[in-house]
């Protein structure tokens, strides 16, 4: 019986991955398509983001399978639990790649965009908080969850700074004012993306230490 | 399951020690009933030889009631000692020895011919069994109360005659029987004890000479898995010597065999960890067993993360690309060699080539990753600039044989529009000549070093000489041409025809994308060891996105634009090669003074040959000094 159950969470991490590794390569593939206003690449991430819905239900299949069959305990316990949580957040955060994609197709038209390199900042450190986020939560690595816990800060400097650059430029370009929504809207796909990361992190925390630090202020 | 050495040291002594026990009993309870028997036949001897003797005194048959004087004569020094009783019938004692009256209380006051009384009941077991049994003799062995001393063990036998109707019994003491017995059995005991003894001794060596080396051998065998140099010590018993002897040449063959196969896994090992591809070996279960560092700058993983250890992670742990890893699950599935290249999702748009080579017998996969990302551009630009170049062909060509073909079919045309069809012709003639020119000095670009020779140059004369040649061209959009440059001289090492290209090819662009009425501004400033000239344009300007992209070949900000200057889309791609040919720097920025546009060439004025000399001269000099 625990070989069956450590092969149903072996699989569990493996979808979990799979879903992680798809959002952030949405988030990628989603930013570039704005760098380089590529449509065909926009549609894409938009069409994927069908396939990250999917293994959302494979992941709560697998999840409930577990709770179900295997009665899981402890760490199997915690982890399955959180797996649950963190499962509906990598969902949010494809979604929100696909909201960006949806502007970027929008923004195609658009010879130059304002506050370009902002975006890209948020876009990397978002990334990199998403990939860092699930290593977190799979290895148990406590850690790495607090440093992406504190990237958030940077994430939400980050998304100030382009709102308030992004406030004089619609000011003087009232003809654009779409054009500064869409990149707002952006921003703060992103922005949730980190904060969605961060989510999962404390769940990678409570999956470690047994200890809920959500809605602590330190 | 049962040891050795408590199967030799405990329970063969124990079976054995029994099995003799066994044994001494059986022999002794065999010798005392042979030691009875004797006796009996002895008592059986002394009987008969009394009834000789009665018969020979008294008439047959002899009456209870008779007073017979045999009774005295019967007695002498023989019967004497013996304790014997004669009985008539069942109850007459006809005669009591003397030594049983001594010996034993109840005979002592009985009279010879007084007869028996049920209560004294002299008529015992044994004269019964005489009586009855059909051999007429009867013995036993018991305990007597009645005799004067302690009580003691006697033996009593009797014979019955059937003719006379009497029974003859004597009584013995079984002592000296007994005695003879318990000091048997004193020498079988302590033989046995010394036997046991003995056995337990040679079975304790025995067990020694086996036990001990084969525990030896296992504590040799656990530990050679530690250390592959150790030896096992001969013992003295042979067998043991040959179970020894083969198993060190064993250990010395393995050991050797392992030191081999150390040494080819480290040599394997190096060769991987040093190919600057990335390369993972995954085993059956699609855990990692090797990697090395390539793969990490590769697939973007962070080591530290891992504590710098990837063996024994599932391969979906550490790769984070789907696409890489349905690759690797699908040629393990099929068991199939698969190549593809894979884009990674960052900013940078990374291509890699990965293959996958699964190993035989399903017993793993091999992961090759190489970064493909220069070459996937080169062959994507190779791509985009053949298709840019033909078309860039086709327009003018159709262009001319279109007026050619008007002009041959058409029978009345005026001479007029002959000349202007004409001269569109030549128009078309000319691009597509520039167009080849502008392919030809890029492709001698790329081999550069074949074609152009660097000699010194005066930068100023060249810059002075394009903007000789390009005034007329300003004067007609009646745009100013400014040379800001107060230097009398700039020399560099440099190519005069390409730096003729350079500048020629910023300021006639700046003068194109001027409007009338413009201006256009060569400056000039020294930076560190660089030149650095500005060719400041008030024109359209350039959007800040595409300040990188002008710099490719074909590439046109705008495209209708461009093709009515007569622009061949080659111009700033041969501005960036040539400049690359000088060690030089090409970059362009937004006017900073407000509208139009600014390159900006950055030439070093000492090439890294002279670098090289003058940095020797100054050595030479420390030297010399």
């Amino acid at each position: 019986m625990k070989i069956r159950l450590d092969e149903e969470i072996n699989r569990l991490r493996k979808t979990l991955l799979e879903m992680g590794n798809g959002v952030e390569e949405a988030i990628g593939q989603a930013v570039r398509a704005l760098k380089d206003r590529d449509v065909v690449l926009a549609k894409q991430v938009i069409r994927n983001d069908l396939l990250i819905n999917r293994l959302e239900v494979e992941v709560d299949k697998i999840c409930l399978k577990i709770f179900a069959l295997k009665q899981p305990i402890a760490i199997d316990l915690r982890f399955v639990a959180s797996s649950l949580k963190v499962n509906n957040d990598l969902e949010r955060m494809g979604d929100f790649a696909s909201r960006i994609a949806e502007d970027v197709i929008s923004l195609a038209s658009e010879p130059d965009l304002p506050v370009l390199d902002e975006l890209y900042k948020l876009t990397e450190l978002g990334q990199q908080m998403v990939k860092n986020c699930l290593e977190a939560f799979m290895q148990k690595n406590v850690e790495l969850a607090q440093r992406v816990i504190k990237e958030d800060r940077q994430m939400d400097d980050y998304y100030e700074t382009v709102i308030r650059k992004i406030g004089p430029y619609v000011h003087e370009n009232s003809e654009r004012f779409e054009t500064g929504l869409a990149i707002i809207n952006i921003g703060k796909c992103l922005e949730r993306i980190g904060d969605h990361a961060t989510n999962i992190c404390e769940d990678a925390i409570y999956l470690t230490e047994g200890e809920i630090i959500k809605h602590q202020k330190t | 399951m049962t040891k050795f050495s408590s199967l030799v040291k405990v329970y063969y002594p124990l079976i054995f020690g029994l099995g003799l026990i066994v044994s001494i009993l059986f022999f002794r309870s065999a010798l005392k009933d042979e030691m009875i028997n004797i006796k009996l036949t002895e008592l059986d001897q002394q009987i008969f030889y009394i009834k000789d003797k009665m018969n020979k005194l008294v008439p047959s048959p002899i009456s209870p009631d008779t007073n017979h004087p045999f009774i005295g004569q019967l007695s002498s020094e023989f019967i004497n000692h013996l304790q014997i009783l004669i009985l008539k019938g069942k109850n007459n004692i006809l005669y009591c020895g003397e030594r049983l009256k001594e010996d034993h209380d109840n005979y002592r006051y009985r009279d010879c011919r007084q007869s028996l009384k049920d209560k004294d009941n002299y008529y015992d077991h044994e004269m019964r069994m005489a009586r009855n049994s059909p051999s007429q003799t009867g013995f036993g062995i018991r305990y007597s109360n009645t005799l004067s001393g302690s009580p003691e063990k006697i033996l009593l036998f009797s014979r019955h005659f059937n003719n006379h109707d009497y029974s003859i019994r004597i009584i013995v003491s079984f002592k000296e029987i007994q005695d003879t017995l318990d000091r048997i059995d004193r020498i079988v005991w302590i033989f046995a004890f010394v036997m046991i003894s003995i056995l337990v001794l040679v079975n304790n060596l025995l067990s020694n000479m086996i036990v001990k080396p084969l525990q030896g051998i296992i504590r040799f065998l656990k530990d050679y898995k530690e250390d592959r140099s150790l030896r096992l010590s001969y013992t003295s018993v042979e067998e043991v010597i040959h179970l020894q002897y083969f198993l060190n040449e064993m250990a010395k063959g393995v050991q050797k065999q392992m030191s081999e196969l150390t040494q080819r896994k480290n040599q394997v090992e190096t060769v991987i960890k040093n190919v600057s591809e990335g390369v993972i070996l995954l085993d059956h279960k699609l855990k990692v067993l090797l990697y090395n560092n390539g793969l990490f700058s590769l697939l973007k993983i962070i080591p530290e993360l891992y504590d710098y250890d990837l063996f024994g992670k599932y391969y979906y742990e550490i790769i984070r690309n789907n696409p890489l890893n349905n690759m690797i699950e699908q040629s393990v599935r099929e068991q199939t060699r698969l190549s593809q290249n894979i884009h990674l999702s960052t900013l940078e748009n990374q291509t890699l080539e990965v293959i996958c080579i699964p190993l035989p017998h399903k017993s793993g996969l091999v992961v090759m990753i190489n970064d493909i990302t220069e070459q996937y551009k080169l062959v994507e630009i190779k791509k985009s600039f053949v298709e840019n170049a033909s078309h860039e062909f086709k327009t003018p060509i159709s262009i001319i044989k279109g007026y050619l073909e008007t002009i041959l079919k058409t029978d009345d045309i005026s001479v007029e529009d002959q000349k202007r069809f004409l001269e569109k012709v030549l128009r078309n003639a000319d691009r597509l000549n520039n167009l080849i020119k502008d392919l030809i000095t890029l492709n001698k670009l790329d081999d550069s070093r074949d074609y152009f020779r660097k000699e010194p140059v005066n930068v100023l004369d060249v810059i002075e000489s394009c903007l000789d040649i390009l005034s007329l061209k300003a004067e007609t959009k009646n745009i100013q041409l400014v040379n800001a440059i107060t230097e009398d001289s700039l020399e560099l090492m440099g190519n005069q025809e390409l730096l003729e290209t350079i500048f020629f090819n910023l300021i006639d662009n700046a003068i194109t994308y001027t409007d009338h009425e413009g201006e256009v501004i060569v400056a000039f400033k020294e930076d560190g060891d660089r030149f650095v000239f500005s060719v400041i344009d008030t024109g359209i300007g350039i959007s800040g996105n595409y300040h990188q992209r002008i710099f490719e070949r074909f590439y046109r900000v705008d495209e209708g634009r461009s093709r009515k200057s007569g622009g061949t889309g080659l111009g700033l791609s041969i501005v960036k090669h040539a400049v690359m040919f000088h060690d030089g720097e090409v970059y362009c920025e937004a006017n900073p003074t407000g509208k139009g546009t600014l390159f900006k060439v950055a030439l070093p004025f000492e090439s890294d040959a002279e670098k090289a000399l003058a940095s020797m001269g100054s050595i030479d000099g420390e030297t010399n000094s």
